[in-house]
């Protein structure tokens, strides 16, 4: 079902006015209400957590979680900013919450960057449009990524990707100023440090010198 | 394009470039862009830097980037749906669970008082009856089909969830079926919307403000009194079978079986008895079939299909392209993408458009949903057969050989349209639409195909039925066929019978001049063809 893009004030003034009521009535329960909501909710969320998770299963399931913790809390839901905002902050909080777990499970596992041991690329086969390229650059920025301590992933991701100010995201995963500063500059050298070290990589950035 | 490897040395910007990223509202942050964007002039590592930053955001999701299809999001919305159904509920504050807890302990320290001091007594709070709302609820209509589009409200419509009063349905470009309780179904076709007025113990009012309502219940089983209001007048259902069509400001009541009462403003109140069609406003109560009758039958017969048991399945059917006919053992249920309640078990599903089909068995768990997605771009004539399939079930179903036959009819193909109206009666003898089919061939071979003695056969068949809607069509077809034969006795006691049984008739008047034509000296004349 399409759904028209507002226009006018008048618009989005009668959006804001439906997606009250819905809110309201899927907090109460009404079924077609909350089908409703998740339904509009499925991909933001999706494309929120595809920042943080790599595998398709524990997409389904952090997605899952996110629109679960979503559902519960509709009541405290105040209208003071868009639903899709409001549910990518739960959606941080979840991943986040999934990351420190998967962190603690998983905390025999190196996440050192691997020595680099494909074949040094021709700047030939570096067009980023090759779908080939793509999914190889795609595969070592995620590795890369992961080697961060779930805090640091975050905060850097809602920094770079999706251009939050600093308050922003220390209200989102309520931490304080300063702390989410630290985290930021420590990722962003450790990110920095890490890509310096893949081949790869450091030749698909500078192959595009023209 | 020339290519320059960065140099891993360590660039003495990178600093100056993080704290950039860090706060862009910054107070230096103007001289701070300033200088860095003279530095990256010279500086390759920070430009490297920059392009990966470009790239993540661009190209850097880890997991998959595809959207989910229809299905695999509407699966999601209803696990997740049904996880929050089962997870316990989490109290809001301990300032509202404490309350509750001292008046909750309170009531039960002054229960046991009482039972201490009346034995035979059972305390009040033992005997409290389920909340009325809850009761309404449990009863409710509720939606056993969806297929395509279709809002309840406003919102998407849900499978199986039960409808309360002042609940208004649309359809758009698909058609819905509500369980109304006792076996009875309503069917709401494309374009439509409904309103659930109230519902008593009584009886349930429906109000019809455009569309198509089929309403389907069981023979011979008591039900709750069912009543269509419509802009023209009220209709209350007593029949088992009824149509009520709201086109263009007319209003028209078609009775299949059973009756039908129909009340207007400043009229008294009028029965349409089975077979009957009135257009409210008129006076005059027509007999007799046409095409909407035979649409009809088909339709209830895929309805009734449905399931409204508590251990009935759910099947979810999606194509890709979408609105594809879906057809469950036999009976079209509509297109997709549908969602339908149906019995559990082994079902045979057909989904078929524009010449492509494929076909599965599907196995319904009492209670569980079942998905199943049909990709018709790569289908030829038929998918590949699921593990177990029965080739048998294969064949053409009785909804598809009837809608092939009415398309030969409608390319003046008569004789591959008879054909094909008798395989259809070969195959499936005992279908609801059976009788209709009679009528269908008969007509071909009476009036296409000259095959008299067959037509007759055909007609004779159709009123050998025990709901006949269109017998007034069967009895003329029955003396034309006998006249074609030659008329005679035969030809003027049909003649009698039908206008015995049709005194109103429009060909009465002709008739009635053949009658006196075979009461003559020359009984054989052909009066005219």
């Amino acid at each position: 079902m399409g759904h028209a893009v507002p226009k006018t004030p008048a618009d989005l003034g009668r959006a804001k006015e439906i997606e009250a009521a819905l809110v309201q009535r899927a907090a109460a329960g009404d079924r077609h209400a909350q089908q409703n909501i998740l339904l509009r909710l499925v991909e933001p969320v999706r494309s929120t957590l595809r920042f943080f998770l790599s595998g398709d299963a524990e997409l389904q399931d952090v997605t899952q979680a996110t629109l679960i913790e979503v559902l519960r809390s509709l009541g405290s839901f105040r209208q003071e900013s868009r639903l899709e905002t409001w549910t990518h902050r739960i959606a941080v909080r979840v991943a986040l919450r999934h990351l420190r777990r998967r962190r603690r499970r998983d905390a025999w596992v190196t996440l050192e960057a691997t020595p680099e041991v494909a074949a040094p690329p021709t700047p030939a086969d570096l067009h980023a449009s090759d779908p080939g390229v793509r999914e190889e650059l795609r595969r070592r920025l995620g590795r890369m990524v992961q080697t961060l301590r779930p805090e640091r992933q975050v905060a850097v991701v809602l920094r770079l990707v999706h251009g939050y100010s600093i308050e922003e995201i220390a209200t989102i995963t309520a931490t304080r100023v300063n702390t989410v500063r630290s985290r930021l500059r420590a990722a962003l050298k450790q990110l920095r440090a890490v890509a310096h070290q893949d081949g790869y990589l450091m030749a698909w950035a500078g192959g595009h010198e023209s | 394009m020339s290519h320059t490897t960065p140099q891993r040395s360590g660039c003495a910007c990178a600093d100056l470039l993080i704290e950039a990223q860090l706060d862009g509202e910054h107070p230096n942050h103007g001289a701070t862009q300033a200088s860095l964007a003279q530095h990256r002039e010279v500086c390759a590592e920070c430009r490297a830097d920059e392009r990966l930053v470009d790239l993540w955001r661009t190209h850097g999701p880890l997991g998959p980037c595809d959207p989910l299809d229809e299905l695999a999001r509407m699966r999601l919305v209803h696990e997740v749906l049904a996880a929050h159904d089962r997870a316990p509920r989490r109290p809001r504050s301990l300032w509202l669970v404490a309350p509750a807890a001292a008046v909750v302990s309170a009531l039960l320290v002054t229960s046991w008082l009482v039972w201490r001091q009346e034995p035979t007594q059972v305390p009040a709070l033992a005997t409290a009856a389920p909340t009325p709302s809850l009761a309404e609820r449990e009863s409710a209509p509720r939606s056993v089909l969806i297929a395509g589009e279709v809002t309840v409200s406003g919102l998407p419509a849900g499978l199986g969830d039960h409808l309360g009063e002042e609940t208004t349905i649309e359809t758009g470009r698909g058609s819905m079926v509500l369980a109304v309780g006792e076996g009875v179904l309503a069917h709401l076709g494309g374009r439509g919307r409904v309103r659930l007025m109230r519902r008593t113990e009584q009886n349930t009012v429906l109000r019809l403000d455009v569309g198509r309502l089929l309403i389907t219940a069981p023979e011979g089983r008591p039900h709750r009194a069912l009543e269509v209001e419509t802009p023209a007048g009220t209709v209350a259902l007593i029949g088992t079978v009824v149509a009520v069509d709201v086109r263009l400001g007319a209003v028209d009541v078609n009775v299949l079986r059973g009756r039908a009462e129909v009340s207007e403003a400043g009229r008294p109140r009028r029965a349409v008895p089975v077979g009957g069609r009135l257009r409210l406003g008129s006076t005059r109560v027509h007999t007799g079939a046409d095409t909407a009758h035979r649409e009809l039958w088909q339709l209830a017969h895929g309805v009734e299909a449905l399931s409204d048991r508590d251990d009935a399945g759910v099947l979810r059917i999606s194509s890709v392209p979408p609105r594809a006919i879906v057809v469950v053992d036999g009976r079209e249920l509509g297109e997709t993408p549908l969602a339908a309640r149906v019995g559990p078990g082994r079902h045979v599903v057909r989904v078929s458009q524009a010449g492509r089909s494929a076909v599965r068995e599907l196995a319904l768990s009492p209670g569980r949903e079942t998905f199943s997605a049909f990709d018709l771009r790569a289908a030829a004539t038929t998918a590949e057969p699921a593990p177990g399939y029965d080739a048998a079930a294969a064949e053409p179903t009785a909804a598809e050989l009837l809608r092939a036959a009415q398309t030969l009819r409608a390319q003046r193909q008569w004789q591959a349209a008879a054909d094909t109206y008798r395989r259809l009666l070969a195959a499936f003898p005992e279908a609801g639409h059976a009788a209709a089919v009679e009528l269908s061939l008969g007509d071909v071979l009476l009036y296409d195909l000259r095959e008299h003695a067959a037509a007759l056969a055909s007609f004779r068949a159709y009123l050998a039925h025990p709901s006949t809607p269109a017998a007034e069509e069967a009895r003329l077809g029955v003396a034309l066929a006998l006249r074609a034969q030659g008329g005679g006795e035969a030809e003027r006691a049909a003649i009698e019978e039908l206008l015995a049984h049709h005194p109103l008739t429009v060909r009465a008047d002709e008739l009635r001049a053949r009658l006196r034509a075979l009461s003559g000296p020359q009984p054989g004349e052909a009066a005219h063809d």
